[in-house]
């Protein structure tokens, strides 16, 4: 069987994912998209910067040939395991730099009609030798009426 | 009538000799650190978090309140030869093993 065929809401993610993984301070970080839920990380995949949706609505247009705005809550959570300290300030280190390769352009290249920060999680259950922290962010983006594969992006653009 | 209580020293003392590891311990106020047998539990478990997971480190140590009258806090430190190259600070420190033994866990500290 062929590999899926990405959806709009998968190239979001993708998206998200390259541009935190082209962004230079991020070079010792794990970029990691569609993680299985049922493994845990090895501890050399980490520090990690998860990319996950956590729920998606919908507003739909007007009728006829409109569009639909896509709403997606998209998390970044940043998980560090490392066999020492400053584990919490490490993971607030991850998201800022992750913040400021995400929103030096609220469309995500064109992509997105906006993208902005939600809010931040607590220390999400720290160890001693293990932390994460989760950044929320609210995104919008246009699709067709009945296609869920093509994003509608910034001037006439598609993805 | 003898009481079991009266051979408590002697049957603590002796598994503490037969079965503890050797730690570096340094307390509070000490200027060095000093060998001390101690029961070391090595373990590990599941941290889950919102969306990934890692296996961490869930290493407890107990030592006899016989041979550290002071209760271990935060200013103590420790070495422990099975988790080579780091020093702890007891945290979570409570009394265990019948009153008789201090049981902690293990938060790493620079020095």
């Amino acid at each position: 069987m062929s590999d899926p065929l990405p959806t709009a809401q998968v190239k979001v993610e993708d998206r998200i994912a390259e541009l935190l993984t082209d962004y230079g301070p991020l070079g010792g970080w794990n970029i990691l998209a569609r993680l299985p839920l049922d493994a845990a990380l090895e501890d050399h995949e980490t520090p990690a910067l998860i990319v996950r949706t956590m729920a998606v609505s919908y507003l739909p247009g007007f009728e006829p040939n409109s569009q639909i705005l896509c709403k997606p809550i998209m998390d970044l959570e940043a998980v560090v395991k490392e066999a020492g300290i400053k584990i919490p300030e490490r993971c607030q280190e991850g998201l800022a730099h992750g913040c400021a390769a995400l929103l030096a352009d609220h469309s995500l290249g064109g992509m997105m009609q906006d993208f902005a920060e939600r809010d931040l999680s607590p220390g999400d259950g720290d160890r001693r030798d293990a932390g994460a922290i989760s950044l929320q962010f609210d995104g919008e983006y246009l699709v067709g009426q009945s296609d869920r594969f093509t994003i509608h992006g910034q001037a006439g653009q598609t993805f | 009538m003898p009481n079991i209580n009266e051979f408590t020293d002697r049957l603590l003392g002796g598994a503490r000799d037969a079965l503890d590891d050797t730690i570096s311990y340094k307390a509070a106020e000490a200027a060095s650190y000093a060998p001390l047998l101690a029961f070391v539990e090595i373990g590990a478990d599941l941290a889950e978090f919102g969306n990934a997971s890692v296996v961490t480190d869930t290493t407890t140590v107990a030592v006899l309140q016989a041979d550290v009258p002071a209760k271990p806090n935060r200013d103590c430190r420790l070495k422990i030869p099975a988790l080579p190259g780091l020093i702890f600070a007891p945290v979570n420190v409570l009394a265990d093993g019948d009153g008789f033994d201090w049981k902690f866990d293990l938060e790493a500290v620079p020095e």
